[in-house]
């Protein structure tokens, strides 16, 4: 719970927010994901991740924030961004942007 | 109507998925699970990152109770004890029969203990069950040193997770360098240096023969080949899995390794079918009955057994093995065809004989005609190649991911890579944009 609480207050969550509509959405390929939900453990708003990184869909949850800890911690590559219709495509700038260091981003996307 | 009963043993990758498909195909039917352990369906693979704190124990759950009562599939915790293929009912060990009308044998497999003394001592430890890893944690918390023996993922993942617990800890390998099945010296190299930075002491040329106690019946240490005595109190233990087969001991139900299945996932028994690690698979490319201990195989056999269960025919294609994981903060994945060293014929017949270990293909173990390794620039990463004829069979890549799908999708679709061999001397960069530009013109098509 702690953990949780401090992942609302570290810098990806709030640095991410308002950039928003920039990255789409949290899509899944769903033949790497081995279920083991590291995603939904890490999501600040508690999204249940796991049910559909593991069916290959992206996350539709409207309370996503697009924060992108989700693609970070997964330990098999499984989520990826995606652009959704009217929306820019992220760039590897913005994915550095977005996480500095942001290898996996950059690395599955 | 008649409603058919479709009976699963086994609640892992296999045997969930198989219901899940089931029940997409057929409302009416009874699908009932039987599992031998107390929970509802958890990620086995996620157990390494329960050793690592990165989840508690209860996250890896993979499907909550309500799950199954939504998909009105039967959990039922009791260990299947025996078979009758004529009668068409399996027995429980608490004495309950169930009649089916389809069975799904899908009982996974479970970690091989070490073939010398001392194998049942308090303090010897596998990443293999949810009961097992709580068991590893407990131990964990008041051990001071650890030994880990094998040659895999498993194990890497085990002396990661002991190193982690603030055990220190030792990794015997019995050969020259780290999971010799499938890394080359410099692979191999890279990750012992991330593994020595997790703080762990890595001994080659070392082999365990025996596992000593004390009057208690606690480990105190290991006895090595050559004579030595190598105190601790922990013995984590990852040299391989075997096919859980209990069930069909006593039945006409044909095995070798595991349970020998055709293309339907068909056993030699009318309406019994297998699934996952205790199958071994028909495999038309290759003319062989093939065993994989990976979960998207386990996964892809469970949806092609329900599919004939339900009465639509379909044949089981076996993909491009595929094992993408972490290990020491290092992104790794394995594609198709992995053989460090086209020389070694001899070491790959043995290895076939012993267990496989978990996240392993026997296709990884299969030769290719050629042989290519290249360099990315920066940072630990590397990217190898295998080429066979005309097209790429098998690619191993550590640190950046870049290149993972495209790879994957060539490797799949045995795309023509002869635009590619040019460029396999040359600077990674111009690889790697070569590699994306054939996956691009794959897609084009």
């Amino acid at each position: 719970m702690l953990r949780k609480v401090k992942q609302l207050f570290s810098t990806p969550v709030t640095a991410n927010e308002p950039q928003k509509v920039d990255l789409g959405r949290v899509t899944a390929d769903g033949t790497r994901c081995v279920q083991c939900g590291i995603c939904g453990y890490n999501c600040p708003v508690g999204i249940p991740v796991r049910d559909y990184a593991r069916q290959g869909l992206p996350v539709t949850d409207a309370s996503c924030i697009t924060c992108g800890q989700c693609i970070n911690v997964c330990p098999r590559g499984t989520l990826r961004w995606e652009k959704a219709a009217l929306l820019a495509a992220p760039t590897a700038e913005t994915n550095e942007r977005l996480t500095p260091g942001g290898q996996h981003l950059i690395s599955y996307g | 109507m008649t409603q058919l009963h479709y009976l699963i043993i086994g609640n892992g990758a296999a045997g969930v998925t198989a219901a899940e498909t089931i029940r997409a195909h057929d409302l009416n039917g009874r699908i009932t699970i039987v599992t031998a352990e107390p929970y509802p369906m958890y990620s086995r693979p996620g157990l390494a990152y329960v050793i690592l704190q990165e989840i508690p124990p209860e996250q890896i759950m993979a499907r909550q109770p309500q799950w199954y009562a939504q998909q009105r599939i039967e959990l039922v915790y009791g260990r299947a004890t025996s078979l009758n293929v004529q009668q068409q009912s399996v027995a429980l060990e608490n004495g309950r029969i169930l009649h089916y009308d389809r069975l799904l044998i899908a009982t996974g497999a479970r970690a091989v203990p070490p073939p010398y003394a001392g194998a049942d001592l308090d303090g010897v430890v596998y990443l293999d069950t949810l009961d097992g890893t709580k068991h590893l944690l407990k131990k964990a918390r008041r051990a001071k040193r650890a030994v880990v023996i094998g040659g895999g993922i498993t194990a890497m993942e085990l002396a990661e997770g002991l190193a982690h617990q603030g055990v220190d800890t030792h990794y015997f390998l019995r050969r020259d360098r780290l999971w010799s099945q499938v890394f080359n010296e410099t692979e191999a190299a890279l990750v012992a240096d991330k593994m020595r930075h997790h703080g762990i002491t890595i001994h080659l040329h070392t082999e365990a023969a025996e596992i000593l106690g004390d009057r208690r019946g606690r480990v105190r240490g290991v006895r090595l080949q050559n004579g030595d005595e190598f105190r601790c109190d922990l013995v984590g233990v990852a040299i391989g899995v075997r096919p859980q087969l209990e069930l069909v001991e006593a039945t006409p139900i044909q095995t070798d390794r595991a349970i020998l299945v055709d293309e339907t996932l068909r056993s030699s028994a009318p309406n019994v079918f297998a699934a996952g690690d205790c199958a071994q698979v028909y495999d038309r490319w290759s003319a062989k009955y093939m065993v994989d201990i990976l979960w998207p195989s386990a996964i892809a056999e469970g949806r092609t057994a329900a599919l004939n269960m339900v009465g639509k025919e379909t044949l089981y294609r076996k993909g491009t093995p595929f094992n993408a994981c972490l290990l020491f903060g290092l992104h790794i994945t394995v594609i198709g065809q992995i053989n460090p060293r086209p020389d070694e014929v001899d070491n790959v017949a043995v290895v076939q004989k012993r267990p496989l270990s978990r996240g392993a293909s026997e296709v990884w173990f299969t030769f290719p005609r050629t042989y290519q390794s290249a360099w990315s620039g920066s940072g630990p990463n590397t990217l190898r190649l295998v080429i066979g004829d005309n097209h790429i069979v098998g690619a191993l890549i550590i640190g950046e991911q870049s290149l993972a799908d495209t790879l994957r999708d060539l490797i799949e679709r045995e795309v023509n890579a002869t635009p590619l061999l040019p460029y396999l001397q040359a600077d990674p960069q111009t690889l790697r944009q070569k590699i994306l530009a054939l996956g691009q013109r794959q897609e084009g098509i």
